[in-house]
């Protein structure tokens, strides 16, 4: 990941130097002397704020590479809290009273605000905080679309999220910057097998197959996405692959079982994922897995269980919420889904089956204005989607909005066919 | 004063039996049901034929059963219809239909040959009505390739016009249902259609992604396989019909896989309408326009779909008053991984998924489910439901993916509150018997005021389960007779009223899945001793009531004349 700002402090040399020697005294010329003068002042005290601010920022920069993250990010803070009032003094001018001089400082500033974002993003991903991760790395695209990885971070941290459907734009982007990039293309395979597009993630994946072979995430990411494509004979391969280059430890354990899992071998699996909690009662995603094994078989009690196990263990795991809030449905306790769904699209606010999962049970409730809104968000976030439309249908319907309602259930019956999949009951499913 | 204390002892000695009665009815639980397999008992040798590979899906559809009593001696006979496989599907001798009549004494007598019924085919489902009002019930039999319309000629046999009554559908039929839809007097016909096969170009077993089924190589189909429409025949009253199909609106253009039908008056408004399930397609509700048509309201009355708003593979349908709420709800039996779908009927026309709610469908996902009913096994006064099961793919047997080939019954117990309790493993071991079960159908075998069950398996022998009876509750059952060429009375709705107790039933021809229930209706009544009214709507749109009718009686009801006859039940016999 991009950490460096010396392109900041190059520019500053560049702007020092120039300034000074552009004006000249003359006779003729002593009210654009007099005008220079007041120019050159405004200058140095700009001069003087920008040289403060690239201090400001290298001593957080150090900080954070010494990985005194706390000190860092309380720099960083700062540092932006300064820039930003700076930025809006200058932004408040009159546009008339602006100076050409006005844009490269506030050119200044916006990179002086990215680069502070973007290492508050790696803060926060150092420390698995994805979510605020995502928030640092989205502000710095839109200040600075060029800066250096931003689409990869921002990707990268979305994935982390797990906000994959959100991840592959950003990721694809940085890919079509980097093409020959192996690590970007394996993030973006990756991300394609969690959102369901096998085909593509398959092309990927193989491609990267070797370069990337430390990293077991991308043959079991494989060996997923072959089975569900049905090629069986190949997934089978790649996953005697993946075992043989595996070490046993809690984490290989619950990857085993999730190749069990892809395998439809659920008895096999929760073996594996029994064994990892063994080794480590706190490893990931053991317990959910372990809780979607069961939701497959309807098993809804244990299915809560293991959910709510997952939670305890890593409570950042919005995955693991969305699916206890699933089977909570399931078991009638809709009050309770209600909740967990809530805390679900904060965290995670471009999560269509989230919305859906909310609007239904709030139809369910009775809630029909919070319910259409979240179903209306749910279509908008992904329109293919049968099950979203069905639903908005309905609530409209329920809400006596006749016309709105006939075109829900006409999109209903045009995708109808086209894809049934079902929401929410797979990994693969989350965003 | 000794007459004081003695009326205080003897006080307190009543108040303490009181007591103990208290307990000791508190203590008790309801009395257990038990079904028992009586197949080699009832003298049933059929056996239905189907590859044991099953590589293709025109070997995994399965049979139906006909409960009716073709000779009138008042015990419900037995038609199961039997299927060819691929190798014999230019064979029609290679496999046997049969019909068994009722010995009334827990015996069955295979009567197919004199009947005329051995060979329609390749056949699946069947339906059995009065179409022409003679008094003898007619069978029609659905079939892949040509169907068949056999008159009930009145002496033990039958006389195929299915040319000359101009019934014929040469698709692939599969569900059958009977109604008057435009009250005319005579009985309509609809026949669904499954998949669009030639024989002679069937998909290849394993090749395609069609033809996998959780990594392992399956039979094709029905998806990526062409659906075939619908047939609806309107009766001209004349003996012959018309295919009103595409008129009416429920031809069936965009080809879904059709397979149970029910006629049903969704809301009441005295015209019956229409369901269909299709597989792995959103299911119809034809609603009645009354003019002959019908507008496909699946969708908007939320029964096409699940609650998530996916289609499913549905099979079976039936519909029953299981909330004693007047308005009927609708269980669909589905694939495996999905479940059994409940749906409530909130307002005429509106219904909402429950099948969590009432707790039907976690327990119902790893099977296929198939033939299905709404039936009140302990008379306790509520409509419990039955599901018989089993997969399409014998390569499952072994497959260890969660599911299994053979799978047993599902019986689930009416718990009153709109939830049912699945009660298979308590009411005999009959019910646990893994199999692999099509078509069921439910009726009074032996006339002794229990609801038995009729089932035709796949691979071999049928199942028939005798109710025991062991609630000891009170019923009453009543068949209808109604006036023109309905005699069967179909559509009519009858309402019972007994003391707190208020139930709705309708007569149906043709549902669960490819068959065909006994046509009398049938009452729980629980421990009330008597019926206060039994209010009959019939299909002509009278009404007609009759009060104070004791308990534990057939009861024989004719349009305009009230009670004709009464019988009590047969005395039970053991086996």
């Amino acid at each position: 990941m991009a950490t460096s700002l010396s392109w900041a402090g190059k520019e500053l040399c560049s702007i020092s130097g120039q300034g000074p020697a552009k004006y000249k005294a003359s006779n003729l010329q002593t009210v654009r002397l007099l005008a220079s003068l007041v120019f050159c002042s405004v200058f140095a005290v700009s001069l003087c704020s920008q040289e403060r601010l690239k201090i400001s920022h290298d001593a957080a920069q150090r900080l954070f590479e010494r990985r005194e993250d706390a000190q860092a990010s309380a720099a960083f803070r700062a540092l932006l809290a300064v820039t930003e009032k700076e930025r809006s003094a200058v932004s408040r001018r009159p546009h008339a009273e602006r100076y050409k001089r006005d844009a490269e400082l506030l050119g200044f500033y916006n990179r002086i605000l990215a680069s502070g974002h973007n290492f508050l993003g790696l803060i926060a991903a150092r420390h698995e905080d994805f979510a605020e991760a995502v928030r640092q790395f989205a502000t710095v695209r839109e200040l600075q679309p060029d800066f250096p990885d931003a689409d990869f971070n921002h990707g990268l941290a979305l994935f982390g999220a797990q906000r994959y459907t959100e991840a592959v734009a950003p990721l694809e982007h940085a890919l079509s910057r980097e093409p020959s990039n192996s690590r970007v293309e394996k993030y973006v395979g990756l991300s394609l097998v969690e959102t369901g597009r096998y085909e593509s993630a398959v092309k990927l994946l193989e491609g990267i197959r070797s370069s990337q072979s430390d990293d077991p995430r991308v043959l079991l990411a494989l060996g997923k996405a072959l089975a569900r494509l049905n090629r069986i004979d190949e997934s089978r391969l790649v996953f005697e692959e993946l075992f043989k280059s595996q070490p046993e430890s809690s984490e290989s354990h619950v990857m085993w079982g999730q190749i069990f899992a892809a395998q439809s071998q659920p008895r096999e699996a929760e073996g594996e994922f029994r064994r990892a909690l063994e080794l480590d009662p706190k490893v990931s995603s053991a317990h959910f897995f372990l809780g979607m094994l069961c939701l497959s078989t309807e098993r809804l009690e244990i299915a809560r269980q293991e959910f709510a196990a997952e939670l305890a263990s890593h409570p950042q795991d919005s995955r693991a919420r969305y699916h206890l809030a699933f089977v909570m449905m399931a078991l009638q306790q809709t009050d309770q889904a209600i909740s967990l769904l809530r805390e679900v699209v904060t965290e995670q606010p471009g999560y269509a089956q989230a919305h859906f999962s909310l609007g239904k049970a709030l139809l369910q409730k009775g809630n029909l204005k919070e319910s259409i809104a979240h179903l209306e968000t749910a279509t908008r976030l992904d329109p293919s989607r049968t099950y979203s439309h069905y639903q908005l249908a309905r609530a409209y319907q329920r809400a006596g909005r006749a016309a709105e309602s006939e075109k829900e259930f006409k999109i209903t019956h045009e995708l109808e066919g086209r894809q049934n999949s079902r929401p929410s009951h797979t990994p693969e499913d989350m965003p | 004063m000794r007459n004081r204390l003695l009326l205080l002892v003897l006080l307190l000695q009543s108040a303490v039996a009181d007591l103990l009665i208290t307990q000791s009815l508190s203590d008790q639980k309801e009395p257990v049901v038990h079904f028992t397999e009586v197949t080699d008992f009832a003298g049933i040798t059929f056996r239905h034929i189907s590859a044991p590979e099953k590589k293709y899906i025109v070997e995994s559809i399965g049979g139906g059963v006909a409960l009716f009593d073709y000779d009138n001696d008042g015990c419900m006979d037995i038609y199961f219809t039997n299927a060819l496989t691929v190798d014999t599907a230019n064979d029609p001798l290679a496999s046997r239909s049969a019909l068994y009549r009722n010995n009334c004494d827990g015996t069955f007598a295979d009567v197919t040959e004199k009947s005329g019924l051995t060979y329609p085919g390749w056949a699946n489902g069947v339906v059995a009505a009065d179409f022409d009002g003679d008094g003898y019930q007619d069978l029609y039999v659905t079939c892949l390739g040509h169907n068949h319309f056999y008159h009930n000629n009145g002496d033990g046999t039958f006389t195929d016009i299915t040319d000359r009554a101009g019934v014929d559908d040469h698709r692939w039929s599969t569900g059958a249902a009977v109604a008057d839809y435009d009250k005319d007097g005579a009985l309509d016909l609809f026949v669904s259609n499954y998949v669009d096969i030639n024989l002679s170009k069937l998909p290849e077993f394993g090749k395609s992604k069609f033809c996998q089924y959780r990594g392992v190589p399956v039979q094709c189909g029905p998806k990526g396989l062409p659906g075939a429409g619908d047939s609806l025949f309107h009766n001209n009253g004349d003996g012959a019909f018309t295919d009103v199909s595409k008129k009416a609106g429920v031809a069936d253009p965009e080809g879904r896989y059709g397979l149970g039908a029910v006629w049903t008056d969704v809301d009441g408004d005295g015209w019956l309408d229409l369901f269909v399930a299709n597989d792995a397609t959103g299911n119809y509700l034809y609603h009645n326009n009354k003019d002959g048509t019908f507008a496909e309201i699946g969708l908007q009355a939320g029964v096409s779909l699940d609650d998530d708003g996916v289609p499913l593979g549905s099979m079976g349908v039936t519909v029953g008053d299981y909330l004693h709420t007047g308005q009927f709800g609708i269980f669909i039996t589905n694939f495996s991984g999905e479940h059994a779908t409940l749906y409530h009927h909130d307002k005429p026309l509106q219904f909402t998924d429950v099948s969590y709610a009432s707790k039907v469908a976690p327990v119902s996902t790893p099977f296929v489910g198939w033939g299905t009913g709404f039936f009140d096994y302990d008379n306790d006064g509520w409509p419990d439901l039955l599901a018989v099961n089993g997969h399409v793919y014998p390569q499952m047997e072994n497959a260890s993916v969660g599911t299994t080939y053979r799978q047993r019954i599902l019986l689930f117990h009416n718990e009153h509150d709109g939830k049912f309790a699945e009660v298979a493993a308590e009411s005999g071991s009959a019910l646990m018997t893994p199999r692999v079960s099509r078509g069921v159908a439910f009726g009074d075998l032996d006339n002794d005021g229990y609801i038995d069950v009729v089932i035709n398996n796949l691979d071999g022998k049928p199942t028939i389960l005798k109710n025991d009876g062991g609630s000891h509750n009170n019923w009453i059952t009543v068949k209808l007779v109604g006036t023109g060429k309905n005699r069967d009375a179909v559509g009519a709705r009858v309402q019972v009223v007994c003391d707190d107790l208020t139930q709705w039933d309708e007569v149906h021809a043709g549902g669960s899945y490819l068959s065909s229930n006994d046509p009398r209706l049938h009452y729980g009544l629980g421990g009330r001793g008597k019926v206060r009214l039994i209010e009959i709507h019939w299909p002509d749109g009278k009404i007609e009531t009759v009060a104070s009718v004791p308990a534990n009686n057939f009861l024989t009801i004719e349009e305009g004349r009230g009670i004709t006859r009464t019988m009590p039940p047969s005395v039970r016999k053991s086996n």
